[in-house]
């Protein structure tokens, strides 16, 4: 039967326009909601909420970026989970002080051993400290460009790049080094 | 040129990042330096095992269509703002003939849905904040420690202040997100109401006066300084809330 709901066609149309402007995106939404959780049912979780704040708002989006307007909303939405749900340490958002003073630079002596192996490379990026992790996802899987993870992260492009490289000299060390579950004194 | 400045351009040359003189300056150096070359390469060796397809998470596939059927759903709750008997008991001619004069509304009051929707989030926002235990990131009846608790989890400064003496002690504050972007939330105490002060930059730099509204049952002040757009939320009484507003703008 059609279901005529003539008050609200507008609502209707609006729904109809997000799935084919926004849903087309799902896929990153989710994969940075992943890398962020840590887990498949928390990532769907948020990354559903965030949708559906991103619907609320849909009447904000100028028609710009679509991806990364709603991975602005997914990052925001994961980190204020994180921040409820989880305890502190990966709830911190981040903090210079903490996270900022060491240099990771990898020794270029050493080879990249363990790049091969994509589990290996799958635990490195997971035990990334999640700022890290999050423009490192933004940018070698999702292919971001710096502004676009500037404008999702909401700072400044020098922070992303700073972000970028530390990110992958941490990548670098633990994949030059051998596996660290086992065979350690 | 040294290596040490090289190496900080590394990363943005190998993300395109650069512009055309620093891409020459990083592409003349490695040619000629070869251990900033070798570090090059590792990068190299680094990005391409990162391009694995498999790293990629792909939605579940009932994600979707959960999302396609909770918007719809959402817009579903949307109409029960409206008169609430069922459409399609009326005739048919009946609604396409609606369906041509709502359209037409539509196009005027598209701004008042807009306002409205602003409105639902923050009482949601609201109501949220006090299930689920997330009241508080941070719980501190001093405005100097709650303010400080902000920097660097927001793009702005949120003003805190508070109004023990009033009556409205301050108990803490919360990141959130309001329209689209990032907002401060101060929570403020009053008996046994609590009371939400979001805080967010605004988009104009004229001041908006107050516009108090009430949804659910929940009464919303908003208004605008020029700097930042507050909106207020609380089960607290319109009256004392507009108190709230008064003591925070200083009249």
């Amino acid at each position: 039967m059609l279901k005529l709901n003539p008050s609200f066609f507008a609502l209707d149309s609006a729904a109809t326009t997000f799935e084919q402007t926004i849903l087309p995106h799902l896929d990153a939404a989710y994969n940075l909601a992943r890398w962020l959780t840590g887990n498949e049912r928390d990532a769907e979780d948020v990354t559903q909420e965030a949708c559906l704040r991103a619907f609320k708002f849909f009447d904000g989006f100028r028609g710009g970026d679509a991806r990364a307007w709603l991975l602005t909303i997914v990052r925001r939405t994961t980190w204020s989970w994180l921040q409820s749900n989880r305890r502190h340490e990966e709830a911190v958002e981040f903090d210079e002080e903490l996270h900022g003073g060491q240099d990771f630079s990898a020794n270029p002596e050493e080879t990249l051993a363990r790049a091969g192996d994509a589990e290996a490379v799958r635990q490195a990026i997971a035990a990334l400290p999640a700022v890290f992790r999050e423009v490192l996802v933004l940018r070698e899987l999702e292919g971001c460009s710096y502004k676009e993870i500037a404008d999702i992260a909401g700072v400044p492009i020098g922070t992303v790049m700073s972000r970028i490289t530390r990110a992958r000299r941490h990548l670098q060390t633990a994949l030059s080094t051998p596996s660290p579950s086992g065979g350690r004194p | 040129m040294n290596c040490l400045h090289i190496q900080k351009l590394i990363h943005p040359h190998h993300d395109g990042e650069l512009d055309a003189a620093n891409t020459l300056l990083v592409d003349e150096h490695l040619a000629d330096c070869p251990s900033c070359f070798d570090r090059s390469r590792r990068l190299s060796t680094l990005r391409g095992a990162l391009q694995n397809q498999d790293l990629r998470f792909t939605a579940p596939a009932g994600l979707r269509s959960n999302i396609v059927a909770a918007i719809h759903r959402s817009t579903e709750s949307e109409r029960e703002a409206a008169p609430r008997r069922p459409w399609f008991q009326y005739a048919g001619w009946a609604a396409a003939a609606v369906v041509v004069v709502a359209s037409v509304l539509a196009l005027h009051f598209t701004s008042a849905r807009r306002d409205d929707a602003m409105v639902a989030e923050l009482v949601s926002s609201h109501v949220r904040s006090l299930m689920a235990a997330h009241l508080m990131d941070v719980a501190s009846t001093d405005q100097h420690t709650v303010k400080p608790w902000f920097d660097g989890k927001l793009d702005f400064a949120p003003p805190v202040k508070d109004f023990r003496d009033a009556g409205f002690p301050l108990l803490g504050g919360r990141l959130d997100f309001i329209d689209g972007h990032s907002a401060a939330a101060l929570v403020y105490g009053r008996h046994k109401h609590f009371l939400n002060l979001f805080i967010w930059p605004a988009t104009s730099p004229e001041s908006a006066a107050t516009r108090a509204t009430q949804r659910n049952g929940y009464n919303v002040i908003q208004w605008s300084d020029g700097a930042m757009t507050y909106a207020v939320v609380s089960d607290l009484n319109a009256a004392e809330l507009r108190e709230f507003v008064g003591d925070w703008s200083g009249k």
